[in-house]
């Protein structure tokens, strides 16, 4: 029954003397969903790249639907039935959802003149397929990113795709989303195509998966059945170690102290109401529930982007007005942002830079002009303090890998010295490896006396780093969790209840 | 050894290599080709020519850098010349009479600087915070501005001012112009705020990401604002060294052939959003100056000449995206 629908053979790949994928077999068969899973640089996305014709091998084979290749094209990879869907979808944002889903098979039919009901019927049929209504007129640009995706997807299948590739499909995405990403894709599979699933998130992988491939240094070294593998013996394949979350120590939070932070009835309108949380210094306090449910204004407002309509907001017993960003660093509060890319980094300059922007206007000497030795100083001091690793702090922050950027925007609120820092999903797009050393550099800070909020739907993150949990639901919280009394189970649990309570 | 780390920006720009050799390569092909090329005379001929579009490359070059254009930059520097014209002919004329030169100028150059701050706040105003689309910005304003003047001038010359306004482009300084001097200067002044300030460090950041700019505390519409202040400022010091060289005040000066040329410096020296390097625009300045005098008198005579040294400038433009272009492709292997 199970038919072979792509196999690669023996497939290596060098950039510059580095060896990329070393020697990797792999075969895809009819309606199978295969994870492939692995940490920044192990190879996944190379071999994707190769799949879908953008790179050309160095040696091997790749057959698809019985014919052999040496290297593809993406037009033969295309007209084979393999597509893949990037972390951006590739979507133009001008158009409209219908002429995005049909663009493609337009312009490849060659066809001079534009039939607008062809374009709306072809479109309908395609999200019927997949079982989805998004309205055909909207601009892509104006769809959330789950529906984005859908888009993607369905373009996919209208190409007549036979093996989808989906490139991190759930970073992005809330739990419910996820959930229903997971029914198309198995909804693909009983319509037997297939799905090479490329994933950091392991809780992920063994819900979906039938079969995982792990990567590591360009090598495959794991392609069994996902049942038989747990999240543990995954991780010791990607990583070659064991990452130990036993023995975490958990920041010690003083209890007698004055908060750090008072949040008394915050609201801001048609976005929260009346959110009243305290912080400890010392304290990681992590802020949880869907998209929509106001964790991410929340923490907008309190760090003076979007700020409140009412309420008070007291820092160390005083009462405070954050109505700009400006007066947010005043009160010596650090945002970390959820897109690193778009609102964490200066891409195209410098590592140095990027970390010294908070400070910059300390690095001037008496005729206050820049010393550019003070802005080596601070910059290899947090370089080397948050092991980001790079060869020189003058090449671009752009150079760097996920991880690295990641704590590259750490280092740059952290050179500002904070009293009460703002995470947003601090970990998205990051390998397990990385993770682990974010989530204790974390900790590390809270003992230092730090106050952290944490916001994100990350419940292994939460778990791992948190103190104390709130649950928002709608804009208001709706529970509150001490650590001890709450598990990973319960808490998923929560999360689905609320989610179960969004249907109404 | 990890994390070992060089000191600030040590490496020499490859643009600046690569403008440096076009300009000794051309220096010594009309050096070789044309006897009177590298005389005296023909040296300070460029030397009070070039400066005024090197200014008006720098007001141009700030704004590109933040993700901004000025399509005013010349209509700034008329309306500042007209504007500090009139003052002194209509307002103060007891300045000018003869024996004030030195007070002449000092009101000619304050007004116009005056006239610099008032049309950058007003494009800095569109741009920051009515969030114009800075091309549209100061489109609009170019025309408001050169409206304005040609309403006070009746579209006519302002002239008749006393000698001592010609004193800025006829004094030398050891056989050089001064107008080269006041460039050198404006220059290494724009060079210094753009590099060694924090003014100049956040205009960097505020080119390359405006969203991670204001989640890092940059106040954006105030640097907007003081770029657009600063580019009009540079505009109205060209304007005084066109108004010296000319002996005159006008709507007509320069126009829309000064606004592409400043436009086509600032990508012939790799400006871009987040990136610009006054050593660049300053060498690409004098490049465009060779080729536009070299030709001149290589083809003196000739008829259409004039029109030779637009074709090369476009040639050398097309030439540096090629160079450019494969040059970043090797960098990427």
């Amino acid at each position: 029954m199970t038919s072979k629908i792509l196999q690669v053979k023996n497939i290596s790949k060098s950039f510059a003397g580095v060896k990329a994928l070393d020697q990797i077999s792999l075969t895809i068969n009819e309606g199978e969903i295969v994870c492939l899973v692995g940490e920044n640089g192990s190879g996944k996305s190379t071999l994707v790249k190769i799949i879908s014709g953008v790179y050309s091998p160095d040696n091997g084979e790749i057959i698809i639907n019985d014919h052999s290749y040496k290297k593809l094209t993406p037009i033969d990879s295309m007209r084979e039935g393999v597509q893949v869907i990037y972390q951006d979808f590739s979507l133009f944002p001008n158009l409209s959802v219908a002429e995005n889903l049909v663009i493609n098979e337009h312009l490849s039919s060659g066809k001079k003149f534009v039939n607008w009901k062809e374009f709306d019927h072809i479109a309908a049929k395609g999200l019927a397929e997949i079982n989805v209504s998004i309205p055909l007129d909207m601009m892509a640009g104006d769809l959330s990113t789950a529906d984005r995706q859908l888009i993607a997807i369905t373009k996919a299948t209208l190409a007549k795709a036979r093996v989808i590739i989906m490139d991190e499909p759930t970073t992005a995405l809330t739990q419910k989303e996820i959930h229903s990403l997971f029914n198309i894709i198995m909804d693909l599979k009983k319509k037997g195509i297939s799905t090479i699933f490329v994933s950091h998130k392991l809780n992920e992988v063994t819900e979906i998966a039938d079969r995982t491939v792990i990567f590591r240094n360009g090598k495959k070294v794991m392609d069994q059945d996902a049942k038989t593998l747990d999240i543990k013996t995954m991780e010791w394949y990607m990583t070659g170690r064991e990452l130990d979350k036993s023995g975490i120590q958990f920041s010690h939070v003083n209890q007698q102290t004055e908060p750090l932070l008072e949040v008394e009835n915050l609201t801001l309108q048609g976005k929260f109401t009346n959110v009243t949380f305290s912080l400890n210094p010392g304290e990681v306090l992590g802020i949880t529930g869907l998209l929509g449910s106001g964790r991410t204004e929340l923490a907008l407002s309190l760090f003076g982007e979007t700020p409140a309509n009412s309420g008070e907001i007291r820092i160390e017993g005083k009462t405070v007005s954050i109505k700009s960003i400006q007066d947010a660093m005043n009160n010596r509060i650090g945002y970390v942002p959820e897109d690193r890319v778009i609102e964490g980094l200066f891409l195209d300059q410098s590592i140095s830079d990027n970390v010294v922007v908070r400070v910059i206007n300390k690095l001037v000497n008496h005729l206050h002009l820049i010393n550019p030795q003070s802005i080596s100083q601070v910059s290899n001091e947090w370089i080397t303090r948050l092991e980001v690793k790079t060869p020189n702090g003058n090449l671009p922050a752009k150079s760097l890998s996920g991880g690295n950027q990641q704590r590259l925007v750490l280092a740059k609120w952290l050179a500002s010295d904070p009293k009460l820092l703002i995470l947003n999903s601090p970990t998205v797009g990051v390998d397990v490896g990385s993770k682990a050393s974010i989530h204790e550099l974390i900790r590390n800070l809270a003992n230092q006396g730090m106050g952290i909020l944490i916001i994100s739907d990350d419940v292994p993150e939460l778990m791992q780093t948190c103190n104390r949990l709130i649950l928002m639901r709608r804009g208001k919280i709706t529970n509150e969790f001490k650590r001890e009394t709450i598990t990973e189970e319960l808490l998923n649990k929560e999360m689905v209840a609320n989610r179960s309570g969004m249907v109404q | 050894m990890k994390n070992s780390n060089v000191g600030y920006k040590s490496t020499i720009d490859k643009q600046t290599l690569l403008l440096l050799g076009i300009f000794t390569i051309l220096m010594v092909f009309f050096g070789f080709v044309e006897d009177s090329f590298l005389t005296n005379r023909s040296i300070s001929s460029m030397a009070i020519q070039l400066p005024e579009m090197g200014i008006l490359s720098l007001a141009m070059m700030i704004t590109v850098m933040i993700g901004g254009i000025n399509l005013s930059v010349n209509a700034t520097a008329n309306l500042s010349a007209v504007l500090a014209g009139l003052f002194v002919l209509q307002v103060v004329p007891q300045l000018a009479t003869d024996g004030n030169g030195g007070a002449l100028i000092v009101t000619i150059i304050l007004v116009a600087l005056l006239v610099g701050v008032l049309t950058g706040v007003f494009n800095g105003f569109l741009v920051a915070y009515l969030n114009v689309p800075p091309i549209l910005a100061t489109l609009a304003s170019m025309t408001v501005f050169t409206g304005i003047g040609v309403g006070l001038t009746k579209g006519q010359t302002v002239t008749g001012f006393p000698d001592a306004l010609g004193m800025i482009s006829s004094q030398s300084v050891f056989g050089i112009p001064l107008p080269f001097f006041v460039f050198v200067g404006v220059s290494i002044v724009t060079h210094v705020l753009l590099k060694y300030t924090t003014f100049g460090f956040k205009t960097r950041m505020l080119g390359t990401n405006p969203t991670a700019a204001k989640f890092s505390g940059i106040n954006n519409k105030s640097i907007t604002m003081k770029v657009y202040v600063m580019s009009s400022m540079l505009a109205s010091i060209a304007g005084v060294l066109i108004m010296s060289r000319t002996m005159s005040a006008s709507n007509a000066y320069g126009t829309a052939t000064y606004v592409t040329l400043t436009i086509l410096i600032g990508v012939l020296a790799g400006v871009i959003s987040g990136k610009g390097s006054v050593i660049n625009v300053f060498i690409t300045v004098l490049i465009l100056q060779v080729i536009s005098t070299g030709f001149h008198m290589l083809l003196a005579g000739v008829k259409g000449s004039a029109f030779f040294k637009d074709f090369v400038w476009g040639i050398l433009l097309i030439a540096i995206f090629i160079i450019n272009y494969f040059s970043r492709s090797r960098n990427k292997e």
